[in-house]
């Protein structure tokens, strides 16, 4: 479970100090997809860099409860692969750089990684050889090799095009299926938050403090099909009105 | 991608105009009958190159190790200032602006310098060599090394990544390919600093052969020794790229 109990986080300039976030207040519960949408720049990305520990906030806490603590993976709308290490050594690199004992151990955990975001024939890729799509594949395995209980995605699909990103949206829905991690989800799109979560965090303007927050009660397993029902269209409707909607 | 046949292709253009250039030199020379000690012909040239080759070749020697252990030195201290710079705010703070300052200071008027400090041996020819050789490292490594993206450094710290692993599993390989134009600018500098450190004060290599043929107004062996000591440089650059394709090889094909 995640708690975030009134995160404020001021940026200050030279001469100015801009408010990003302000007075957010949100309970995850562990397993638990959770998209955020809101106007440009409303400190989306703040807000999931504050909770990946990246940036620190001017005030307020965030509280990993559990067990397992944190363990974080993170996906960024650029893949940010290494481009002189093949799909296998750029999934690889995390277990690497923490200097794990069990190197048989993880690299089976590599290959089963690989078959379940489907990069089976393109292990030993380079980067420049993968589509767009399939470099976020192997940054979503890359994210996912150190079992993260709690998986940041920052519009990581946002610069694919449409049947690509519904591709990797139902890929993504399996894979979370089978382990089952606490996702937090940023995204311009609001039919693709709808398709992916339990809830939605509504942002308003800057600075960003939560406006809404939607509970989709679509069933699962979803497909993309679903999008053109009118229950589908009812909730885009209904998120769309929330963010455009003045305070 | 370039195969052979194409890469031939490529040469035919570069190839013809040199042809051409000899060829016209070999003819004005011929019709005007330009004294040897002015300008020889490119065929007696290349003949006294054949006759003095062992001669030759023992110099450029001499002037080829001057310049890649100068190269190797400056380029190894470079390195070592500019990651210092790259962590240290203070210390590029204090020592950077001085250090791009002194990049336009002609390194050659310090020649005459060096050899009373360090005798007209090989050692004045090889700090020579490394000086020049310094400042576009040093310049290339501070910008290589701070040419990393913000994502790639979250990326490493959402892992917990060590410092040193930052260094050399990202911030290295990110700087190679602003390091090796770097290289390839020294690779030939390195060889004009130890030939100009020979014209001051040496007793052997091409700038010493250079200077001598210039009393005597041995102008064939003069242009013997240019053409050696050209090549030589030539080498080094293509060694240097060389390398630089082989180990980038990812670099050609990004942004594709």
């Amino acid at each position: 479970m995640i708690e975030i109990t009134k995160l404020k986080k001021i940026y200050s300039g030279k001469n100015n100090k801009v408010c990003a976030l302000n007075n957010i207040s949100l309970e995850i519960k562990k397993g638990e997809f959770i998209s955020i949408v809101g106007p440009s720049g409303c400190g989306k990305t703040t807000l999931l860099k504050i909770c990946a520990g990246l940036i620190k906030p001017t005030s307020g806490k965030i509280e990993y409860v559990g067990k397992n603590g944190k363990r974080i993976g993170i996906v960024f709308q650029n893949s940010v692969l290494l481009p002189w290490r093949t799909v296998r050594e750029n999934i690889f690199l995390p277990l690497e750089l923490q200097k794990i004992k069990n190197v048989q151990k993880a690299k089976k955990s590599v290959s089963s990684i690989v078959e379940l975001v489907g990069l089976n024939e393109f292990t030993d890729c380079y980067p420049f050889e993968l589509s767009g799509g399939m470099k976020q594949r192997v940054a979503i395995a890359r994210a996912l090799i150190t079992s993260p209980n709690v998986l940041l995605m920052d519009e990581p699909f946002g610069s694919l095009d449409e049947l690509m990103r519904n591709k990797l949206n139902i890929d993504l829905l399996n894979i979370w299926r089978k382990l089952r991690p606490t996702v937090l989800f940023v995204t311009h799109s609001v039919s693709e938050a709808i398709l992916l979560s339990d809830k939605i965090i509504i942002l308003s303007d800057r600075p960003g403090s939560i406006k809404d927050i939607v509970t989709v009660d679509l069933k699962r397993p979803r497909s993309v099909d679903m999008k053109i029902t009118k229950e589908f269209q009812e909730y885009v409707k209904w998120v769309r009105q929330k963010i455009e909607l003045n305070n | 991608m370039g195969s052979t046949k194409n890469r031939i292709k490529q040469l035919i253009a570069p190839t013809l105009t040199f042809v051409l250039f000899i060829g016209l030199w070999q003819l004005v020379d011929y019709l005007f009958d330009i004294n040897n000690i002015i300008l020889p012909n490119p065929f007696e040239i290349f003949v006294s190159i054949l006759n003095n080759f062992s001669y030759l070749l023992d110099h450029t020697m001499i002037t080829f190790f001057e310049a890649v252990s100068g190269f190797i030195l400056g380029g190894v201290l470079a390195f070592m200032c500019g990651v210092v710079f790259t962590y240290s705010r203070l210390m590029k703070k204090s020592f950077y602006p001085y250090a791009i300052a002194f990049k336009a200071v002609p390194v050659i008027a310090l020649a005459p310098l060096l050899v009373m400090w360090f005798g007209s041996g090989i050692w004045s020819k090889i700090v020579m060599a490394s000086i020049i050789c310094y400042f576009p490292v040093l310049i290339g490594t501070v910008k290589g090394l701070s040419a990393v993206t913000q994502e790639h450094l979250d990326l490493f710290n959402v892992m917990s990544s060590s410092r040193w692993n930052c260094f050399l599993k990202l911030r290295l390989p990110v700087a190679l390919p602003y390091l090796f134009p770097a290289l390839k600018i020294s690779a030939t500098f390195s060889i004009v600093g130890a030939t100009i450190a020979e014209f001051t004060g040496a007793s052997r290599g091409i700038g010493y052969i250079i200077v001598n043929s210039s009393y005597y107004l041995e102008t064939i062996m003069m242009f013997g020794a240019i053409v050696m000591i050209s090549i030589t440089g030539l080498l080094l650059f293509y060694l240097v790229d060389y390398l630089e394709k082989k180990i980038l090889f990812w670099e050609e094909r990004e942004g594709g």
